[in-house]
């Protein structure tokens, strides 16, 4: 079923798995290279990057790594939806890529992290107009 | 250097902030209401800003906003807005602290946004594209601008709300014509205010001309307020302008404008008419364009009504705009951070630069470094060490002195207190030339404490009028029959002034030990004291509460 055919309290569940979506993925995915300062050097990066993926989101003592969340989190109504399958192919390429790599992987890594923070944002954002075309 | 409170159920942003604002003071994370508000509790009033999450991922027991046998979907919910219910609760306490809510734009919290970014103190911030520049900015942006209402030169305003109103009613008043009234009890910086704030806001090139109408002798104050010529009095040898002239384009501070005379009264009433002032013995009048600031410790109102202020002067000089100053006593929310502004100033002090100097030498340690030569350090939180630095612990046991006491001279009592605290704690840490004090700190060569009995015998050494009671004082009735021993009409008397000092402080044991015994600490032996002498406690509280 494509999204536009859900009807209003299907679209309202879903804009709120894809609120957790949004937070748990999209917010923490890219949380600590974001505060990486300018210049910071390989190593650091390479530290950011590890927390960002395999340590996410910590809450109530549990870990989780971004794989996980998305495991977790992604509705399947938006499974085939094309920001749903970039964000999987973005994870897929991001669980090949080795981090203790040349600084290009490093650049790589976090260039998809960016991409799979946007497509939940994008994500978000598209079902939440067609709950409330108000806000579109 | 700023105290900043995390509220967040994860731990990575105070890591983060810690590593890209390390110069300032971090707490956190509380991860719930009930630990942001014991946090809160155990700083005392001495967060700067709180850093606020909104989506908390808590259990459902932490949550608030919940409905009664909530549903999943409502519990998802209570989590995803935690953060404004949090928000909502905190500012029934404090709601004049700057919060920063952490939150994502687009996320269906636009409303309940727009309805608290309407609050002066709250602000938004977009942490999905956040990193560390722009949140340093935001927040230096934010104390920054709390700062500047806070303090202004020489003047230290804090941070309740009267004193902000204060604030920002006297930077209108100094733009207009109109004189201003500032009225309030002495040392509560009228003057400093009139010069340091009101004139440079005045929007006038001219002088700042102060007069003390308490301090001149009366026959001086017509040619010192208006001017003379050659003549016009024994002495006069030649024409001299007045002070109006002299603050002609600026502003003119009459301090203490109850004592003026009621001759001077009318001169002065047709100064302010006319604008223009005739010199004393002189014909000629001269225009003068000042902009009047008066301070007074009386009630202007009652002095008219009493006849000892004429009406017409009254009304002239803006009565109803007058600004009160409130005594420091009803200023003891910013105390703390009062006292962190005087050891500030006072740590630029030649004498104190050069005590500092002296004293780690003493101590064999490095020379003072410029710009962290003394700092602040209140109960028993201490600043790491740092290199070059000094730092100035005030005991929780200090602190209740100086939260105890009434301060009868305002912030000129406090300003001197501080200064001698400083001066004699530096000086006996020298010639002792050992760590002084006992408990936190005590170890550590950096610290000088400021130990309880230097301030207390300096508080007690100033000991003014209010202190003692009513200025009237208080009246007690002795019945003393034929036989009745001496010590029964004494413990008469001591009860009926116990019941009366009980009755004017409310109650409060602390603040009648510090009158009886000047140690609020005392209040046990008071306490006792009156039980022995049979007074009910629930009877007085009964009366109290009318």
């Amino acid at each position: 079923m494509r999204l536009e055919e859900l009807d209003g309290d299907a679209l309202e569940e879903l804009l709120e798995d894809l609120s957790d979506l949004r937070h748990d993925l999209g917010k923490y995915i890219t949380f600590e290279t974001r505060f990486l300062e300018p210049g910071a050097g390989p190593e650091q990066r390479r530290a950011a990057l590890r927390k960002d993926l395999h340590r996410t989101r910590e809450a109530r003592g549990e870990v989780e790594s971004a794989w996980q969340l998305w495991a977790r989190l992604c509705p399947p109504e938006v499974a085939r939806e094309p920001e749903a399958r970039r964000i999987s192919a973005a994870l897929d390429e991001l669980a090949g890529l080795a981090l203790d790599g040349p600084e290009a992987v490093l650049d790589r890594a976090q260039a998809l992290c960016a991409e799979v923070a946007a497509d939940t944002r994008a994500l978000h954002s598209r079902v939440r107009a067609l709950c409330r075309p108000d806000h579109a | 250097m700023a105290e900043i409170l995390v509220v967040d159920d994860q731990d990575r942003t105070i890591r983060l902030c810690e590593r890209a604002m390390p110069e300032h003071g971090w707490h956190g994370p509380a991860r719930s209401w009930e630990e942001a508000r014991t946090e809160l509790r155990r700083l005392r009033r001495r967060v700067d800003l709180v850093l606020l999450d909104v989506h908390f991922d808590i259990a459902d027991e932490s949550l608030l906003g919940l409905p009664e046998a909530p549903t999943d979907r409502e519990l998802r919910r209570a989590r995803r807005r935690q953060g404004l219910h949090i928000l909502e609760a905190l500012r029934r306490g404090h709601p004049d602290l700057p919060v920063v809510l952490m939150t994502s734009q687009g996320v269906g919290l636009e409303k309940a946004a727009d309805r608290h970014q309407a609050e002066e103190y709250t602000y938004f911030l977009d942490n999905e594209e956040l990193d560390a520049r722009a949140l340093r900015a935001q927040v230096e942006n934010i104390l920054q601008a709390r700062r500047g209402t806070e303090r202004d030169g020489p003047i230290y305003w804090g941070r309740s709300l009267e004193m902000r109103r204060i604030r920002q009613r006297l930077a209108t008043l100094a733009r207009g014509r109109l004189p201003v009234i500032l009225a309030g009890p002495t040392g509560t910086g009228k003057s400093l205010i009139a010069r340091h704030f009101v004139h440079p806001r005045s929007g006038r090139k001219g002088p700042f001309v102060a007069v003390d109408l308490a301090t001149l002798p009366r026959d001086l104050v017509a040619a010192q307020l208006f001017g003379s010529v050659r003549g016009a009095y024994t002495g006069s040898v030649g024409d001299r302008a007045g002070a109006f002239e002299a603050a002609d384009g600026g502003t003119l501070f009459l301090d203490e404008i109850g004592n003026l005379g009621e001759d001077l009264q009318r001169m002065l009433l047709t100064v302010l008419q006319e604008r223009a002032v005739t010199r004393i013995g002189d014909t000629r009048e001269r225009p003068v364009d000042v902009k009047l600031v008066v301070a007074t410790n009386e009630d202007l109102g009652e002095m008219v009504r009493k006849g000892r202020f004429r009406p017409d002067l009254y009304m002239r000089l803006n009565p109803a705009a007058t600004v009160a100053l409130p005594p420091l006593r009803e200023r003891k929310l910013d105390l703390e951070r009062q006292l962190n502004f005087m050891v500030e100033r006072v740590a630029r002090e030649p004498h104190v630069i050069e005590l500092i100097a002296e004293y780690r030498q003493r101590m064999r340690l490095d020379p003072p470094a410029s710009g962290a030569a003394l700092e602040v350090a209140l109960g028993k939180d201490l600043p790491e060490e740092r290199a070059g630095g000094t730092v100035l612990l005030f005991p929780e046991r200090t602190l209740r002195l100086l939260r105890g006491h009434r301060w009868p001279g305002n912030l000129r009592e406090f300003a001197m207190t501080v200064e001698n605290a400083i001066t004699f704690s530096l000086a006996e840490a020298i010639t002792a030339g050992r760590r002084p004090g006992q408990g936190p700190g005590s170890q550590r060569g950096d610290v000088v404490q400021i130990r309880p009995k230097l301030v207390r015998d300096l508080l007690l050494a100033v000991r003014m009028g209010e202190e003692e009671g009513d200025a009237s004082g208080w009246s007690t009735e002795v019945r003393v029959r034929a036989h009745e021993g001496l010590n029964k009409v004494a413990q008469d008397v001591e009860r009926q002034y116990f019941t009366q000092l009980y009755l004017r402080e409310k109650g409060d044991f602390g603040s009648m030990a510090r009158i009886l015994l000047g140690d609020p600490e005392g209040a046990r032996k008071v306490q006792l004291r009156f039980n022995q002498l049979g007074l009910k406690v629930r009877e007085l509280k009964q009366h109290l509460a009318g």
